[in-house]
C-alpha cells in the first residue's frame, strides 16, 4: 500500500461512498472506524463499496482486492491504486 | 396427514432439459465421460459482461416434447418443467389416463421463476413505457406457472406446488412429494425444477464477483466461482410397493430428506447449518454417516461455497469422507434445477453403477484437507447403495435428499 | 369431527386496512369504499390510473429499525413487520426452540418493485453488471422468507411458495405437511405482496380486475402449530386442500374443480355444507374468476349458502397475499362477531389452474 496518493477530492467521495453505504452520518465514520465491528457491515456492503466506487466514480477495484476492506485507509488505498489517470479526454 | 403406516417411496421416472442433453440417459452418458455443457451466452445480449459463458439448452424445440400445452402461452420455465414432467411420465411408463384417474400432483422448485418473462416486461417498460406492457406477457410471469404447465401437460388434478427456495428448491420440491406418497396424501407426485438463462441472474452474480473467468472449477485449487445455467428436470414418485407390482422400472427409493435455514446471512453459507442439515437428513432417511456412499455436492466452485460445504461433511463424516463430486462442473449452476439434476444423477448412479465426476478440477485445493475423494475427471464404475444429495441457497434454505439403491 | 391439522396461536396482519386484526374487522364492519381514494392520474409517482390501496400504519420503520431498511424490499418489510406482530403475540420465540421454527410464505414472483429496478439497471448502467449487489438477494422470491429468519434467528424449515391467488394456500399446506411429518413445531405462516408501480400497470394492461376493484398490498402470517402448548388457539385449521383444473378446459371445469377440493375439505372434516357459517372467496378481485368462484361455492355449498365475506372491498386485490389476508379477514371478522362458533371456508383459485380452500374452525370462546 506505499506510494499511494489520494488527492482530498477523492478522499472526500470515498468517504461519502463508504458512510453512505454503512448508512452512519459522516462524522461517525473515523480513520480508525471498523466498517464491520463498528457499524455491522457484511461482505455485500463491502461489494456494494467497490460497486459504487466503479459506478460513481468510474473506478475499478478487482474482486479479489476487496477481502480486507475494513477501514477507511484501505478503502483510500484501494480507490487511488486503482483511479485511472486523470485524462484530457 | 399420515392417515396409514408410512409407504416406501420409489422414482420410477426421469426427465431432463439440460446443455448436456436431452433425457436423463443422455445427461447421465455425457456425466459419466465428463462432458461440459457450457458455451457462450445466446439467451440474452451478453454485451457489456465481463463473463459471457453459460450451460444454456441449446436448440430447444418445445413443441417437440409438449403433447397437450401450447409452449407459447408459456415462458421458458415452464416449458422446460413441462417437457422434463412429460419425458418422465413416458420414462415411467404412466399414462395420461392412469395419471387422470390417480391422486396425482406435481412440486417444482425454482429460484428465478419465469425470469426471461420478468425480463422481457422490463425492458418493454423502459423501452415503450408501462403502458406499453404486453398484457399475454403479463400473464405469464407468476412463478407458480411452473408447477401448473405441468399439471396441465400431464393432465393431473392434484396440487400444483411451485416452490421458491432458490438454488436448493428442488430439494425442498422432491422432499414435499415424498412426503405425500410417503404419508398416503398422492399416489403420484412428479417433482423437480427449472430455471431459465436471463440477465438479471447472471448480473447478480456477476457483481458479487461469483463467475467464474471460464468454466467452474469446484473443489479446485483455482477455483474462481459458478458459471449460471439453466434446465428443466423431473422424477417422478410413487409407492415402491405399487410401481414394482406394475412392473415398473424402479431407479432408486426416496429414503428421506431434511431441510434447515441458516438464519444468519443471506449469501453466505454457514457451515454448522449445513451439518444440522445433513444430520436431519440421516435422521429422516433412518441411516447413519457411514451408510453414504457418495454425496452429490451442492459444489458450486466458488471458494466459500466448497470451503463450507466440506467443513460441514467434515462435521458429521469425521475423517472418513465418502466420495463427494459436483456436477455443476459440467452442468453449470442451474439455480432452482440445480438439485433436481444432482437427485437425477444419482438415480442414475444407483440405478447404472457409477460415481459422477468433478470433471474441471485439476489441483485439488489443499486448503480443503485430506483425503477427499471428489471423482477428478470422469466418472467411476462403482456401486453406490446410498447416496446423499445437497442443495444451498441464498437467504439460508438447505434441504438434502437421500437416496437408495433398491435391489432388482 | 377429526382433529385439526394445525392450530393458529397468533396471527399478525397488515393491509390497508392498518395493522393487526381489529382495524381490519372494523373495515369490514363498514360500508365498502369508506375511504374513497381518488383516481390517480397517470403518470402520478408513475402509477397508472387506477385505485391503489396501500399499507397504512404500518410503522414498518418503528418495528423494524431504520438502519438497513433500504436494503430490505417492500415485501420484506411487510412480511416481517407482519411475522414481528405473530412473534410479540407469542411473547417471542425461546432460543432452545429456534431450530423447530421456522417460516413458510407465499408470494407470486416476491418483490416486484425491487426485480423491476434491479433487471432495469441491467439495460441502462454503463455496464450491465453495474447493479447493486446488497439489492440482489431481494431479487429473489425466498427473500422475506430468509430476511425473517435472520431477524428472529429461527433455523427451522423455511420455505417460500408460489402460486398466485392461492399462494398462501400453498403455504399453509407446505406447512402442515411439514409439521405432519415432523419437520417443525411451530412456523410463521402466510403470505405476502408489495405494491409497486409495476403491478399496478401490470393489472393495469391486462385489464383483469374488476370494475370497482383497486390495487392493494400487505400481509398475513399466523403460528401454526400442532396443540397450542396451553396457548388458547384463535382458530383451528381443519383441512388445507389445493388441487389443479386446467383452465383450458373452460371456467366450468375450474369450477368444478375448485368444488371437488371443498367437498374433499369438508369430507376430511367431517363436516356438512350446512356447518360452513361464512364463506372467504378470494377470486373476487379479477373480473369473471369471481363468478367462477361463486359457482363452486353455490356447488359444494348449496342455496343461499353462508354469508360471504369479501375482503377485497376494503383492502384491495392483494394477489400472493389474498388467500392469506382472507384468513385474516375471517379472524378479524370473528374476534367482532356476536353469535358463537362457525365455521369459515377460505378459498383461492388463480387462472393458472391452482384451486384450493382452507376449512378454519372458530375457537371456543375463552
Amino acid at each position: 500500500m506505499s506510494g499511494q496518493t489520494i488527492s482530498e477530492d477523492l478522499r472526500r467521495k470515498v468517504h461519502t461512498i463508504v458512510a453512505d453505504v454503512l448508512e452512519v452520518d459522516a462524522g461517525e465514520l473515523v480513520d480508525s472506524s471498523s466498517f464491520s465491528d463498528d457499524f455491522d457491515a457484511d461482505s455485500l456492503m463491502t461489494i456494494e463499496i467497490i460497486a459504487r466506487f466503479e459506478r460513481d466514480l468510474g473506478i475499478t477495484v478487482p474482486q479479489d482486492e476487496m477481502v480486507d476492506l475494513d477501514d477507511l485507509s484501505t478503502a483510500y488505498a484501494l480507490a487511488a491504486r486503482y483511479a485511472k489517470e486523470p485524462t484530457s479526454a | 396427514m399420515p392417515e396409514s403406516p408410512p409407504r416406501r417411496v420409489a422414482v420410477t421416472g426421469l426427465g431432463a432439459v439440460s446443455s448436456l442433453g436431452l433425457g436423463a440417459g443422455a445427461v447421465a452418458e455425457s456425466v459419466r465421460l465428463g462432458r461440459s455443457g457450457i458455451g457462450p451466452i445466446e439467451q440474452f445480449d451478453a454485451e457489456g459482461f465481463e463473463h459471457t459463458l453459460a450451460g444454456e439448452v441449446r436448440g430447444f424445440q418445445p413443441e417437440d416434447h409438449l403433447w397437450r400445452i401450447d409452449p407459447a402461452r408459456w415462458g421458458r420455465s415452464a416449458q422446460f418443467a413441462a417437457a422434463a414432467a412429460r419425458m418422465a411420465a413416458a420414462d415411467a411408463g404412466v399414462s395420461d389416463a392412469t395419471l387422470a384417474g390417480s391422486r396425482a400432483g406435481s412440486s417444482f422448485g425454482t429460484t428465478n421463476g419465469e425470469s426471461q418473462v420478468l425480463e422481457r416486461l422490463a425492458f418493454a417498460s423502459l423501452s415503450g413505457g408501462p403502458q406499453e406492457l404486453p398484457p399475454a406477457l403479463v400473464g405469464q410471469a407468476d412463478a407458480g406457472r411452473i408447477s401448473a404447465a405441468v399439471n396441465a401437460e400431464l393432465g393431473l388434478t392434484g396440487e400444483a406446488q411451485t416452490v421458491a427456495t432458490a438454488c436448493a428448491a428442488s430439494n425442498y420440491a422432491i422432499g414435499y412429494g415424498y412426503d405425500l406418497v410417503r404419508s398416503g396424501a398422492a399416489d403420484f407426485m412428479v417433482c423437480g425444477g427449472a430455471d431459465a438463462s436471463n440477465r438479471a441472474t447472471h448480473a447478480g452474480f456477476h457483481r458479487l464477483g461469483a463467475i467464474a473467468r471460464d468454466v467452474p472449477r469446484p473443489f479446485d485449487a483455482e477455483r474462481d466461482g459458478i458459471v449460471t445455467a439453466e434446465g428443466g428436470v423431473a422424477l417422478l414418485l410413487e409407492p415402491l410397493d405399487a410401481a414394482l407390482a406394475r412392473g415398473a422400472r424402479v431407479y432408486a427409493e426416496v429414503l428421506g430428506y431434511g431441510m434447515t435455514c441458516d438464519a444468519k446471512h443471506m449469501t453466505n453459507p454457514d457451515a454448522a447449518s449445513i451439518a444440522a442439515c445433513i444430520r436431519a437428513a440421516h435422521r429422516g432417511a433412518g441411516i447413519k454417516p457411514e451408510d453414504v456412499d457418495y454425496v452429490c455436492a451442492h459444489g458450486t466452485g466458488t471458494p466459500a461455497n466448497d470451503r463450507t460445504e466440506v467443513a460441514a461433511m467434515r462435521e458429521v463424516f469425521g475423517e472418513r469422507l465418502p466420495p463427494v463430486s459436483s456436477i455443476k462442473s459440467m452442468l453449470g449452476h442451474t439455480m432452482g434445477a440445480a438439485a433436481g439434476f444432482g437427485a437425477l444423477v444419482c438415480c442414475m448412479a444407483l440405478r447404472t453403477g457409477f460415481l459422477p465426476p468433478s470433471a474441471t478440477v485439476r489441483e485439488v485445493d489443499p486448503e480443503l484437507g485430506e483425503g477427499l475423494d471428489c471423482v477428478p475427471g470422469t466418472g467411476r464404475a462403482a456401486r453406490p447403495r446410498v447416496v446423499q444429495n445437497h442443495g444451498f441457497a441464498f437467504g439460508g434454505n438447505n434441504a438434502i435428499t437421500v437416496f437408495g439403491e433398491v435391489a432388482a | 369431527m377429526s382433529a385439526a391439522i394445525a392450530d393458529i396461536v397468533a396471527c399478525g396482519v397488515l393491509s390497508a386496512a392498518g395493522s393487526g386484526l381489529p382495524p381490519l374487522a372494523a373495515a369490514l364492519a363498514g360500508p365498502p369504499d369508506r375511504e374513497e381514494a381518488p383516481d390517480r392520474e397517470a403518470g402520478d409517482g408513475g402509477y397508472p390510473p387506477l385505485r391503489v390501496r396501500p399499507v397504512a400504519d404500518a410503522r414498518i420503520a418503528e418495528r423494524l429499525g431504520r438502519k438497513g431498511l433500504a436494503r430490505l424490499t417492500r415485501t420484506d418489510q411487510l412480511g416481517m413487520a407482519a411475522t414481528a406482530q405473530a412473534i410479540e403475540q407469542l411473547g417471542g420465540v425461546p432460543a432452545d426452540a429456534a431450530d423447530r421454527t421456522g417460516v413458510v410464505l407465499g408470494t407470486s414472483v416476491g418483490s416486484t418493485g425491487r426485480i423491476a429496478e434491479f433487471t432495469r439497471d441491467t439495460f441502462v448502467r454503463e455496464r450491465p453488471y453495474m447493479v447493486n449487489p446488497s439489492h440482489f438477494p431481494g431479487t429473489l422470491m425466498n427473500s422475506c422468507a430468509g430476511q425473517t429468519a435472520i431477524r428472529y434467528g429461527l433455523t427451522g424449515v423455511n420455505s417460500t411458495l408460489s402460486g398466485g391467488a392461492t399462494a398462501g394456500l400453498a403455504a399453509v399446506r407446505f406447512a402442515c405437511n411439514a409439521l405432519a411429518n415432523g419437520h417443525a413445531d411451530l412456523l410463521l405462516t402466510g403470505g405476502v405482496e408489495e405494491l409497486s408501480a409495476e403491478s399496478a400497470w401490470a393489472w393495469h394492461r391486462t385489464g383483469l380486475l374488476g370494475r370497482d376493484v383497486a390495487v392493494g398490498e400487505g400481509g398475513a402470517v399466523f403460528a401454526l402449530a400442532r396443540g397450542t402448548g396451553g396457548r388458547a388457539p384463535l382458530a383451528r385449521l381443519l383441512a388445507c386442500e389445493l388441487g389443479f383444473a386446467d383452465p383450458a378446459q373452460g371456467p366450468a371445469a375450474v369450477a368444478r374443480g375448485l368444488a371437488g377440493q371443498v367437498e374433499r375439505a369438508l369430507a376430511r372434516a367431517g363436516l356438512t355444507p350446512a356447518e360452513v357459517t361464512v364463506a372467504v372467496p378470494g377470486a373476487g378481485g379479477p373480473a369473471g374468476w369471481g363468478a367462477v368462484e361463486e359457482r363452486a361455492l353455490r356447488s359444494a355449498l348449496g342455496l343461499p349458502g353462508p354469508r360471504r365475506l369479501r375482503p377485497h372491498r376494503v383492502i384491495g386485490e392483494t394477489h400472493g397475499a389474498s388467500a392469506a389476508l382472507g384468513l385474516a379477514a375471517l379472524l378479524a371478522h370473528w374476534s367482532t362477531a356476536e353469535e358463537p362458533g362457525g365455521t369459515g371456508l377460505v378459498t383461492a383459485l388463480s387462472p393458472d389452474g391452482q384451486v384450493g380452500c382452507l376449512l378454519v374452525g372458530r375457537a371456543e370462546q375463552q
